[in-house]
C-alpha cells in the first residue's frame, strides 16, 4: 500500500504500510487508547486540559505518519512536528522543574532536529533521491563515506528521540516532568520512534553488513544501558527510577540493533523487534501506574511513599509482572527478547572482542535491572510507614496500567505452550503479513538451553547482590528501624546541567558574542571617528585681548619673570609685543604687495631653474 | 501594453502626495481611501503581472544619449512586485489601526504611499540606472518615515539610516560607471553585460563588483554594514513591518541579484576570489545576525537582527551563482518577506497598546492574545523553517543547491544556515515559552486587561498564518514559477 502527495512542500510526502509499520501502528494505537483513557481520568479537573489534548492527538497523528513515511522527507516532517508538539506534555504541569525539563528537551530536540535535515540534504545530494525503497537499490554500491555520513548525521537526530548515550541528557529530566501519560507515550512510543528511524537510516543507507557503523552502534548501545542503569539504581524518585530504566532498556534494545548490523542473518532482529515491543508495553504500564500513585499522593519521592502499596492488589501485580518481565525472569515476556538479544549478541562476540565484553556487561545490567525494580517493590509494597490522608483505593487509575501488564505476563507464561505448535505450517502466514518477526525463529530458539540458565541465574545473582550488598547497605540509611532512601549520585553527575549547559550557553555564547558585539560596533566606530575627523569644527580659540596668541602667551610669560604686570607706569610686555607684532605684519603686508617682491621671487624662480639646467 | 507599467508607480505617487494636499480630516475616510489605492495598485501590479508576456521594456526617457530609462516586467521583476502587491494593502490596513497612537497620520501615509510606487519602480526597472536611481529615492522617501516620532532617537536612527544608505549607493554609483564605460550598456541582461574578459580587465572588474556588492549591501544589512537596521527599528512599527523587513531591504538583495546575475554574471565570477568574498561574508552575517538576535532583548531589535541573518540566506544563495541558488534566494526572498512581516505586526501590536517593548515584559500574554500569538508561533516555525510552513521549502532550495554547488564556502554555509535555525529556534522559543508558560508563581492578574487587537490587525494577522501554512504546503508551485521565471 502506498500513497503519494507529491507537490506537497516542494518535496512531496509519500507514504508506505507493509509489515513493520503495520505492526508498530498497531502497538502505538493500542498504547494511544490505553494512555488516551488514563488521561481522561488523570486530567480531570485540571487546567488547561485543551492545550493537553490538542497537542496529544496531533503528536500521536505525526508518529503514524511517522510510522508510515514512504522517504527521509516525510519522515523529518513528522519527526519534527511529534518533536515540538510532545514538548508541550513536558511543559504541561508549569512547575520550576518542568520548565527546565521542558527548554533541555526542546533545544536538544531542535539542534538534532538540523543535524538531522544536514543528513537529509547529503543523502539527496549524494543519491539524488529520498524516497526510501530507491535508496536501498541504490546504496548498495555506492561509496562507504557517501553512505555512512548521512548515516551518522540522521542518526544523531533518531538517537536524540531514543535517548542514546551523549544525547540522553534530557531524557531523565523530561520523563519525571512531563504529564504522567504524555511521559508514558514519551517512553512507549516515541523512543521507539527514533530506534526505528536508526534502523531505517542503517538499511536504507546500506550499512546493514558494515563493521564500524555496527560497532559504533554496540559502544554507544553499551554505554546508554549502563548509564541508564546506574542512574536508576541511585536515586530515590519513583518516577525518575522508571524513566532512567527506559534509558537502559534503549540501551538494551540498541545493542540489538547493532547486532543487526553486525550479524545480519541472525536472531538480532527478531529479539529486538520483539524487546521493543515488550518494553513499550511495559512502561506503558509502569508509567501509567506511578502516574496513579503520583495523582494520590502528589509526590514521586520514595521516602514518602514507603508502603504506600500494601492494599492495592492491582498495583502490586503490575509492578511485579514489569518489573520481573524487565528483568528478563523465566514465564515473562522479557526473558524472551532478552534472551533473543543476547544470543545474538554471542553470536558476534565470537569473531568480536568487543562484543565479547558488551555481552558481560548485559548480563551485569540485566542484574542491576533487576536490582532497581527489586528496590522500587520492596520500597512501595513491603516497608511500613505510608501514612495515608487521603482514600488509599485508585482502583478507577490503576486498572489502565492492568491492561498493558496483563499482555506482558500473558505472552510470557504461554510461550512455553506456543513451542509445542507445529510452528510452520500454522505461522507462515502470520510472517508474510508482518514481514519481519520471524516467528519460526522465535519458536525455534531454544529457551531452556543451558547457556540461557546460566547467563540468567547469573543476571539474577547479580541483581539480588547488588541489591543486598549495595543498595541495603551504601543507599539505604538506618534511622532508628527505618529505612531512608538516600539520593545516592552527588549534585554534579549531571552531565546536562554540568558539562553541556556551560559550555553551549555559557562559554560559546559567550565568546561568540565578544567577537559579535566587536564587529557590530566596528563600522559605527569608523562612521563616527570620520565624523570626527570630516566634520571637526574650527577650534575655538580663547579670545586674546590684543595681539594673536603666539605674542599674547610670550608676552604673558615675559610679564611673569619681570613681573612687570605688578608694577605700575610699565607698559606689560602683553601690550608692547602685540603692538611689535602688529608693526611686523603690516610691514610685511607691505612688502608682499609690492612690486619689487615678485620681481626678486621671479629671479629667485630664473636662479633656480638656471640651476637646474645647468647641473642635469 | 507597455504604458501599463508606468501606472503602479505613478499611481501611488500621486494618490499619497494627495494624501497632504486634501488633509484628511475624518479618519474613516482616510481609512476607506487609503485601503481603495493599495487595493487599486495592488490590483493595476496585478494587471501587469497577467499581461507579463505583452509587455516588453518600455523606455520612458534618456537622460543622455545611450543613457535611458526604462521599465519591464521580467521574471524577478514580476516575483518582487507580486510580493509588495501582496504585502502592502495587509501592511496598510495594519498602520490604520498602529498609527492611530502615533499621530501625524496625513505626513505619515503620504510618504508610505509614496514609498509603494517608488518600490515598484525599483522592481519593474529594466537597468541599473533606473535601479539606481529608483534605489536613491527610495531613501529619501523613507526618510521621513523613519523619523516619523522626531524625538532624538528618531532623528539619530534617520541620520544613520541616511548616511550608511547613501555612503552606499556612492559606492554602487562607482561601479554602475565603469560597468558603462566598460560595457556601453547597463541593461539587465541574465548572463551579464560582458563578454570574454580576462586577465587584469577581469579582475578589475571582479573588484568592482565586490565594490558593487558591498554598496548595495548595505540596504540588505549584509555584514559589517548593517548597523542602521536595528537602529531604525525605533521608527512606527508598519515602517519596521513592511520597509525594514520586507520592500527597503529586499531592494538591496534584489539589486545584488541583479547585479550578479544581470549585469557582471556568473561566468565572469563563478569560482573566483570575488564570488568566495561574498560567501564568506554572507555566512558571516547570518551567524552573527541570529547569535545578536539571541543576545538582543528588545523585541523589535531582536527580529531586526534576525533580519539581516535572513537577508544573507538571500545573499548567500545569489552569490552561489548557480540556477538552483538564484532560485534558493528569490524563494527566501519571497517566503522571509511573509513571515518577518508576520513577526513584526506581533511586535508592534504588544508595543502600541501595552508598551511592552522587551520580550521578557510578555509572561503569560499568549494566554489573552490568542491570535497574535497564535500567529507569532506559526511565524515563529517558519522562520526556523520546520515542514510544511513555508520556511522549509526556502531553506531546503538553498542547502540543497548549496551542496549542488560543493566547495568549502558553500559547505560552510549549510552548516551557517543550521547553526542560524538552531539560534532562531533559541530565540522565538524563548519568547514563545514566556507567552504562554509564565510558570508557576505566576499572577493572572497582571495581565487581566490584555486581549487581540481590532480588526484591522486581527485580519492581517490571520490572513499571514494562514500563507505561511498553505503557500508552505503548496510551495512547490511557487518554487517552480520562479525557477521558470528567472531562467
Amino acid at each position: 500500500m502506498t500513497l503519494f502527495m507529491s507537490n506537497f512542500c516542494s518535496i512531496g510526502l509519500s507514504f508506505k504500510a507493509d509489515g513493520f509499520r503495520l505492526l508498530y501502528f498497531g502497538v502505538s494505537l493500542f498504547v494511544f487508547l490505553i494512555c488516551s483513557a488514563f488521561a481522561k481520568d488523570y486530567l480531570k479537573e485540571t487546567p488547561k486540559q485543551l492545550r493537553f489534548w490538542i497537542s496529544w492527538i496531533v503528536t500521536f497523528l505525526s508518529t503514524v505518519g511517522l510510522l508510515f513515511a514512504g522517504d527521509f522527507f516525510t519522515c523529518f516532517m513528522f519527526f519534527e512536528i511529534m518533536s515540538l508538539t510532545s514538548a508541550i506534555w513536558v511543559l504541561h504541569r508549569e512547575t520550576t522543574g518542568a520548565d527546565y525539563a521542558g527548554r533541555v528537551y526542546l533545544r536538544i530536540s531542535v539542534i538534532c532536529g538540523m543535524v538531522m535535515l544536514y543528513g537529509l540534504v547529503l543523502v539527496k545530494h549524494n543519491f539524488g533521491t529520498l524516497d526510501l525503497e530507491e535508496l536501498t537499490k541504490i546504496t548498495a554500491t555506492a561509496e562507504l563515506s557517501k553512505r555512512l555520513a548521512p548515516a551518522i548525521l540522521l542518526s544523531v537526530g533518531f538517537g536524540a528521540k531514543a535517548g542514546v548515550f551523549l544525547l540522553h541528557v534530557w531524557l531523565p529530566k523530561a520523563y519525571t516532568h512531563a504529564v504522567a501519560p504524555g511521559t508514558a507515550f514519551l517512553s512507549a512510543i516515541l523512543s521507539k520512534a527514533g530506534v526505528i528511524g536508526i534502523i531505517l537510516s542503517s538499511s536504507v543507507l546500506g550499512l546493514v553488513g558494515n563493521e564500524t557503523w555496527g560497532n559504533l552502534l554496540l559502544i554507544l548501545g553499551a554505554c546508554t544501558m549502563v548509564v541508564g542503569a546506574f542512574l536508576a539504581v541511585f536515586n530515590n524518585n519513583l518516577k525518575k527510577t522508571v524513566a532512567c530504566s527506559s534509558l537502559s532498556q534503549i540501551g538494551f534494545i540498541m545493542t540489538g540493533v547493532a547486532c543487526m548490523v553486525l550479524d545480519p542473518g541472525g536472531l538480532a532482529y527478531t529479539g529486538t523487534v520483539l524487546h521493543m515491543i515488550n518494553h513499550t508495553l511495559i512502561k506503558t504500564a509502569l508509567f501509567i501506574a506511578v502516574g496513579s500513585v503520583y495523582k494520590m499522593t502528589g509526590t514521586h519521592d520514595l521516602n514518602e511513599l514507603k508502603g504506600y502499596g500494601k492494599d492495592k492488589p492491582i498495583l502490586k501485580a503490575v509492578f511485579a509482572v514489569c518489573g520481573l518481565s524487565l528483568a528478563g525472569i523465566p514465564g515473562f515476556s522479557g526473558f524472551i527478547s532478552k534472551n533473543m538479544m543476547h544470543e545474538a549478541l554471542d553470536a558476534v562476540a565470537e569473531t568480536s572482542a568487543l562484543a565479547g565484553v558488551v555481552s558481560v556487561v548485559f548480563t551485569v545490567t540485566g542484574g542491576m535491572t533487576l536490582c532497581y525494580m527489586l528496590k522500587l517493590f520492596i520500597c512501595l509494597f513491603e516497608e511500613k510507614g505510608f501514612a495515608s490522608k487521603k482514600p488509599a483505593v485508585s482502583v478507577g487509575r490503576q486498572i489502565y496500567s492492568l491492561i498493558p501488564a496483563t499482555s506482558v505476563f500473558v505472552t510470557g507464561a504461554a510461550f512455553p505452550l506456543y513451542a509445542k505448535l507445529p510452528s510452520k505450517a500454522v505461522l507462515s502466514e502470520y510472517r508474510n503479513a508482518l514481514g519481519i518477526l520471524d516467528f519460526e525463529e522465535v519458536f525455534g530458539f531454544g529457551f531452556f538451553s543451558l547457556t540461557v540458565i546460566i547467563t540468567t541465574l547469573i543476571s539474577v545473582a547479580v541483581g539480588l547482590g547488588l541489591y543486598f550488598l549495595f543498595v541495603r547497605i551504601l543507599l539505604i540509611k538506618n534511622n532508628k528501624g527505618e529505612r531512608i532512601y538516600g539520593e545516592g549520585l552527588p549534585l554534579w553527575v549531571d552531565s546536562e546541567k554540568y558539562l553541556y549547559r556551560p559550555v553551549f550557553m555559557i562559554f560559546l555564547p559567550f565568546v561568540f558574542a565578544f567577537v559579535a558585539r566587536l564587529f557590530d560596533k566596528l563600522t559605527d566606530l569608523i562612521i563616527y571617528f570620520f565624523r570626527k575627523k570630516v566634520f571637526k569644527p574650527l577650534k575655538k580659540r580663547r579670545p586674546v585681548a590684543v595681539g594673536n596668541s603666539f605674542t599674547y602667551a610670550l608676552g604673558t610669560v615675559l610679564d611673569k619673570i619681570t613681573r612687570r604686570d605688578k608694577k605700575p607706569g610699565r607698559v606689560s610686555y602683553v601690550t608692547s609685543l602685540a603692538l611689535f607684532n602688529e608693526q611686523t605684519a603690516a610691514m610685511a603686508r607691505m612688502i608682499e604687495r609690492s612690486l619689487s617682491l615678485s620681481m626678486l621671487l621671479f629671479s629667485t624662480g630664473l636662479v633656480i631653474t638656471l640651476i637646474y639646467m645647468l647641473f642635469k | 501594453m507597455n504604458f501599463l507599467l508606468i501606472f503602479p508607480i505613478l499611481f501611488p505617487i500621486i494618490s499619497g502626495a494627495l494624501v497632504s494636499l486634501i488633509g484628511f480630516k475624518n479618519r474613516k475616510a482616510r481609512n476607506i481611501y487609503l485601503l481603495a489605492v493599495t487595493l487599486i495598485n495592488s490590483f493595476l501590479i496585478l494587471l501587469v503581472l497577467l499581461n507579463a508576456d505583452k509587455i516588453d521594456s518600455l523606455h520612458f526617457m534618456n537622460i543622455s544619449k545611450g543613457l535611458p530609462l526604462a521599465l519591464s516586467a521580467d521574471g524577478m521583476s514580476r516575483i518582487f512586485a507580486g510580493l509588495i502587491a501582496l504585502l502592502w494593502p495587509i501592511a496598510v490596513s495594519y498602520a490604520i489601526e498602529y498609527m492611530v497612537h502615533e499621530g501625524g497620520e496625513n505626513t505619515f501615509y503620504t510618504f508610505y504611499l509614496i514609498t509603494y510606487g517608488v518600490t515598484c519602480g525599483l522592481a519593474f526597472s529594466d537597468n541599473l540606472l533606473t535601479l539606481y536611481l529608483f534605489y536613491e529615492f527610495l531613501t529619501l522617501i523613507t526618510l521621513p518615515i523613519v523619523m516619523h516620532g522626531m524625538k532624538e532617537k528618531n532623528i539619530a536612527a534617520g541620520r544613520k539610516y541616511v548616511l550608511y544608505s547613501i555612503g552606499g549607493a556612492a559606492f554602487a554609483f562607482i561601479g554602475m560607471v565603469v560597468v558603462l564605460n566598460q560595457a556601453g550598456t547597463t541593461e539587465f541582461l541574465y548572463g551579464g553585460v560582458f563578454n570574454g574578459l580576462e586577465g587584469s580587465e577581469a579582475d578589475i572588474m571582479r573588484m568592482i563588483f565586490v565594490m558593487t556588492f558591498f554598496g548595495f549591501g548595505v540596504k540588505a544589512a549584509i555584514f559589517p554594514l548593517h548597523g542602521w537596521l536595528p537602529s531604525a527599528s525605533v521608527a512606527p512599527t508598519p515602517v519596521t513591518a513592511l520597509l525594514h523587513a520586507v520592500a527597503v531591504v529586499n531592494c538591496g538583495a534584489f539589486a545584488i541579484i541583479r547585479v550578479i546575475y544581470y549585469i557582471f554574471g556568473t561566468e565572469l565570477l563563478y569560482g573566483t576570489w570575488a564570488q568566495n568574498l561574498c560567501l564568506i561574508m554572507s555566512v558571516v552575517t547570518i551567524i552573527f545576525g541570529s547569535s545578536m538576535a539571541l543576545k538582543e532583548q528588545h523585541f523589535k531589535r531582536r527580529l531586526a537582527y534576525s533580519t539581516i541573518s535572513n537577508l544573507s540566506y538571500m545573499l548567500f544563495g545569489a552569490s552561489l551563482m548557480t540556477p538552483e541558488g538564484l532560485t534558493g534566494s528569490l524563494s527566501h526572498f519571497v517566503f522571509h518577506g511573509i513571515i518577518k512581516i508576520t513577526l513584526f505586526f506581533v511586535a508592534g501590536i504588544v508595543l502600541c497598546k501595552y508598551e511592552k517593548a522587551y520580550v521578557d515584559e510578555l509572561y503569560g500574554y499568549g494566554r489573552k492574545m490568542k491570535i497574535t500569538f497564535g500567529a507569532f508561533t506559526v511565524a515563529g516555525l517558519g522562520l526556523m523553517g520546520i515542514p510544511p510552513t513555508i520556511g522549509f521549502a526556502s531553506k531546503w532550495q538553498l542547502i540543497t543547491g548549496a551542496a549542488k554547488s560543493g566547495g568549502v564556502p558553500a559547505t560552510v554555509g549549510i552548516l551557517a544556515i543550521l547553526v542560524s535555525a538552531v539560534l532562531t529556534a533559541l530565540y522565538i522559543f524563548s519568547l514563545i515559552f514566556r507567552a504562554y508558560f509564565p510558570g508557576s508563581g505566576f499572577d493572572n492578574e497582571t495581565i487581566s486587561d490584555v486581549k487581540d487587537p481590532g480588526l484591522f490587525m486581527k485580519v492581517p494577522l490571520i490572513i499571514l498564518s494562514v500563507l505561511i501554512i498553505v503557500l508552505g504546503i503548496f510551495s512547490s508551485y511557487i518554487v517552480d514559477y520562479i525557477s521558470k521565471a528567472v531562467h
